[in-house]
């Protein structure tokens, strides 16, 4: 008769019975939350995009830990630990989800394809039309970037980590991927995971935070009727081109990122319809996907149960708060400004996770007042968040690496 | 608060006053993009022709039945423009289209 074990049989078991304790709760804990993630992305309550497919790698990943030859645990969906040539070729043989992780993400193109796609989506045409007072907002949705980057230095992070972290402020999710890919490759995979972690939260979170912060009848202004002249495509198209060709002169450690953005602008605009229609589709939600499996599977816990990841999750709800909390002041001062005409829920639209702040702050003023519509003005200062979050982190890394 | 984290803020400090000055200087461009554009298309424009019904062409008739018929089934439409049919750039979902169509199993 065969001698075969229970645990021999079923390794998922196995190794969590013989994971450390704190391996072992961390790893319940993790399927637990990767339920949570479905569960709430299917509810609308999170980003469904985002937050389907990380929620079931991360659950998956967490059940699917086996004995692996040398007697290590491990998975085979992918080791982010791999390090030198051959170790890196022989894991890419095995593991399926490697080549996505090696060729796609820890370079960056992952968030290079998604900022492609978002530019394509962008209509510059509302930052055109009110460019000082979007890039206003969007320089104040910057606060919880200069609040978190000291912070973390007092809660004992290195000053790359440091910074690396603060720009979850930004709420830019590959801009968080690619700064921390530059400034802190030894833990950018947690940098990375807490950052889209919470920037899924906060179609569900900021709600709550406006509601808190500015009343009802403020939240119910309707914005004036403006006279503005319609912002033709070869504008923009101009727009663009001398943005990315400036920016990249000025902060060629960003280049990569602006080319994306503005390229995936130009595209909209020359009217090249069937590049639009790749990266606007199938481009855009392919990587959006593969980018959410990815960062699911890389919460293994054994990879990502880490000391430093509660001060990561604590700098990172700081940074995005105080961001919400700089736009919306940005707000109430446009709102003194002009006498009391301007909608200062639309400060929240700073936060530039494009377009779900903006559509955040519809949703709020809509329930206040049905009439209302901010959604214009909600665009065009989250588009220019995306400017300026691209802007600070490019700072950033410029300063932190001549430093 | 620590010599780091004084440090910190100060570097935090500087790249926010720097990104300020660098997005306000994109804004005033974009201003200025918008204001050239603005000036030099309105000096391109010629003057408009003056207004010749042509009562002589037959295709004046044939958009006038078009515009009567389509204003009489859809009042709450406008017509804005009659063109001849063109291809449009969606021709590969038209192909893609027709090529499901014709494969579909129970037809």
């Amino acid at each position: 008769m065969l001698d075969i074990s229970f645990l021999d049989l079923f390794q998922g078991v196995a190794t969590l019975a013989a994971a450390e304790p704190h391996i072992l709760i961390g790893r319940l804990f993790l399927i637990g939350l990767g339920l949570a993630l479905i569960y709430f992305g299917q509810k609308g309550v999170l980003e469904a995009l985002l937050m389907i497919p990380m929620g079931l790698g991360m659950a998956t990943v967490n059940a699917a830990v086996l004995f692996l030859d040398d007697g290590r645990t491990g998975t085979l969906f992918l080791d982010p630990l791999a390090s030198g040539a051959d170790a890196v070729m022989t894991v890419l043989q095995i593991d399926w989800l490697q080549p996505v992780y090696t060729l796609m993400f820890s370079n960056g193109l992952i968030a290079c394809l998604v900022f492609i796609g978002v530019g394509t989506l962008l209509d510059v045409g509302y930052v055109m039309q009110r460019p000082f007072t979007s890039m206003f907002l969007a320089i104040c949705g910057e606060l919880g970037t200069v609040i978190a980057l000291p912070l973390g230095l007092m809660w004992g992070l290195p000053l790359n980590e440091a910074a690396a972290t603060a720009t979850i402020g930004g709420a830019d999710g590959p801009m968080v991927l690619f700064a921390s890919l530059i400034l802190a490759p030894d833990i950018f995979v947690a940098i990375t995971v807490v950052g889209y972690l919470y920037l899924g939260l906060t179609y569900g979170a900021y709600p709550h935070l406006v509601k808190a912060l500015v009343p009802e009848r403020l939240r119910a202004i309707q914005m004036p009727v403006e006279k503005l002249r319609a912002i033709s495509g070869p504008e923009k198209m101009m727009f663009a081109v001398v943005a990315c060709v400036l920016l990249s002169l000025l902060f060629p450690v960003a280049a990569p990122l602006f080319l994306s953005l503005f390229i995936g602008v130009v595209i909209r605009e020359s009217g090249l319809t069937q590049f639009r229609e790749v990266f606007s589709g199938p481009v855009l939600y392919g990587a959006t996907f593969f980018l959410g499996l990815v960062l699911g599977v890389l919460c293994e816990a054994s990879t990502i149960l880490d000391p430093k990841v509660l001060i990561l999750l604590a700098l990172g709800i700081v940074a995005l708060t105080f961001s919400a909390i700089g736009g919306l002041l940005g707000g109430y001062a446009l709102w003194w400004f002009t006498g009391g005409r301007f909608n200062p829920v639309i400060g929240i639209a700073a936060v530039s996770c494009v377009p779900t702040t903006a559509k955040v702050a519809q949703k709020i003023v809509s329930q206040a007042n049905p009439n209302a519509i901010v959604l214009p003005h909600a665009l065009g200062v989250s588009i220019s968040g995306v400017i300026t979050s691209a802007t600070f982190a490019a700072i950033l890394i410029s300063m932190l690496r001549a430093g | 608060m620590t010599d780091a984290a004084l440090g910190g803020l100060q570097i935090a400090l500087t790249g926010f006053a720097l990104m300020a000055v660098v997005s306000m200087l994109c804004a005033g461009l974009i201003k200025l993009i918008v204001i050239g554009l603005a000036r030099s298309q309105r000096a391109k424009r010629a003057p408009a022709p003056e207004f010749v019904m042509p009562v002589r062409d037959d295709r004046a008739a044939v958009a006038a039945a078009i515009a009567a018929a389509v204003h009489v089934a859809l009042p709450r439409h406008r017509i804005l423009r009659i063109d001849p049919a063109r291809q449009s750039a969606d021709w590969t979902r038209e192909a893609r289209a027709r090529q499901h169509g014709a494969h579909a199993p129970r037809r």
